[in-house]
């Protein structure tokens, strides 16, 4: 490569370099705040196609531009890949977080779940697909608005994650209030059917005499 | 804006540069793996984000002393990507090539390919690697990924011809089968002629010959002229001596009695 090729080079390498750490971070995040935290095909073999330019922009000079805004395109279809599965996945986790748990207790302690979360998830997964078809056309754009959507799912998934440790206490609580109301219901039936009986005796005995 | 290129980078570029052909290789017995098999193969892909990883993070360090180590780590994930797929390529592969081309004779594959003597002990050799693979995985990833790639690469190719001709195959095994049967059968109706020929000229053979070959077997032994001593008795006063000549009507006896003193002395 002549020198003032490596110029070009370096300098076009730099943007690519600084695309890459906060793809790779967008990779890494949903790891760190969900638990699905899987080997995902997607962003992999945007990957995979951005090196492909890399190496590509190395066997002809001319190119050297063109391969790196390449490469720099797939990198940022890889930030895109990684953000929607994040967000598919935790959508299904949002929608099922709480099947194993009473719907009264969930209100009770996390109202926002059934008033705020899911009108909201259901209405993302209608403007994904729209996005999705955008994403060709200006993936910068398509991945500056889906990141907002997963700050939003990833709020979700925290807040929904916090209030799940909640749960079980809770459940456990109302049961524990539910079997005292039945014991102290039974105890006063009992009561009431001797206080009765009592009475009957006694008025028995009264009017025999 | 950078006008100068330092050390570091002058280095890196030239060691990626470097790295160009053993990434294209690598590349291709990806894109090969995905062509024969039709899977998506993830370990080499994964590779390559561990490679992606290193390079921006030795380019992020911007350490010159260590640029030599990070470029060994990078082309060790590439030669472990390549190495990878080619195992996993060929084993695949090589059980798909043994069950079909043990249903066909060697003459009908080297219809296919030329050199399928030599495909053969590609075959064998591919077989070791696959093993070594398994057992001794470190032994083959200190090898060149390009050597061996150039070594197997006639296997994938020989295994595109198998299926691409595939349906010719049954039809060469065929046209072998009838010719050989008719072969066969032209060598039984040779033999047969060849026997009925040999048999009728035997036989014309000692028709014709067989009286010369008699007469000269006895030409051969010597008459015994010693004059015979005849023990029945003959008066040849009052026998009549015409029968006793009837016993040499016949030519044939009269011929071999060469001797006339003998006829003489008998009368």
């Amino acid at each position: 490569m002549v020198s003032g090729d490596n110029l070009v080079f370096l300098k076009s390498f730099e943007k690519i370099f600084k695309k890459y750490e906060i793809v790779r971070n967008a990779l890494i995040l949903p790891g760190k705040i969900s638990e699905y935290n899987k080997v995902h095909l997607a962003p992999l073999n945007e990957f995979r196609n951005a090196l492909f330019h890399i190496f590509k922009s190395l066997e002809n000079n001319k190119n050297i531009e063109y391969e790196h805004n390449a490469a720099l395109v797939h990198y940022t279809r890889a930030q895109y890949d990684a953000f929607e599965i994040f967000i598919n996945e935790n959508v299904l986790y949002i929608n099922t977080a709480f099947n194993d748990y009473d719907c009264e207790t969930v209100n009770d302690i996390f109202c926002k779940y059934y008033d705020e979360i899911l009108p909201k998830i259901n209405e993302l997964k209608y403007s994904l697909t729209v996005e999705r078809t955008q994403r060709r056309k200006d993936t910068e754009k398509a991945t500056e608005l889906i990141f907002d959507k997963f700050e939003m799912v990833a709020d979700f998934v925290s807040e929904i994650d916090e209030h799940k440790k909640l749960l079980p206490e809770e459940t456990k609580k109302r049961k524990r209030k539910k079997s005292v109301f039945f014991l102290k219901g039974s105890l006063l039936a009992l009561l009431t059917g001797i206080a009765v009986g009592l009475i009957g005796a006694i008025c028995y005995v009264l009017f025999n005499k | 804006m950078m006008n100068q290129i330092s050390e570091f980078e002058k280095k890196f570029i030239e060691r990626l540069d470097k790295l160009k052909g053993l990434y294209n290789e690598v590349n291709n017995v990806i894109i090969l793996h995905e062509y024969i098999t039709g899977e998506f193969y993830l370990p080499p892909i994964v590779n390559f984000r561990t490679f992606s990883d290193l390079m921006f993070f030795c380019f992020k360090k911007k350490d010159t002393q260590k640029l030599d180590i990070d470029f060994q780590n990078m082309e060790a994930t590439l030669n472990e990507a390549g190495h990878g797929t080619l195992d996993s390529l060929l084993s695949k592969i090589i059980d798909e090539i043994d069950l079909i081309t043990d249903r066909f004779e060697h003459e009908v594959l080297e219809r296919i390919t030329d050199n399928y003597s030599e495909v053969k002990l590609l075959i064998k050799k591919a077989k070791k690697y696959v093993e070594l693979f398994i057992n001794d995985k470190k032994k083959i990833l200190n090898k060149s990924f390009i050597d061996s790639f150039n070594e197997f690469k006639e296997i994938p190719k020989f295994y595109d011809q198998l299926i691409n001709k595939g349906h010719l195959l049954n039809s060469y095994q065929k046209e072998r089968d009838t010719d050989k049967r008719f072969s066969l059968l032209n060598s039984n109706i040779h033999n047969l002629i060849i026997g009925a020929v040999s048999t009728i000229l035997t036989f014309i053979l000692i028709n014709s010959f067989a009286e010369d070959i008699l007469n000269h077997l006895i030409n051969k032994n010597p008459v015994d002229t010693s004059p015979v001593e005849l023990n029945f008795p003959i008066d040849t006063n009052s026998a009549d001596t015409s029968d006793f000549v009837l016993l040499f009507d016949s030519k044939k006896d009269i011929n071999t009695l060469k001797s006339r003193d003998t006829v003489l002395r008998l009368r």
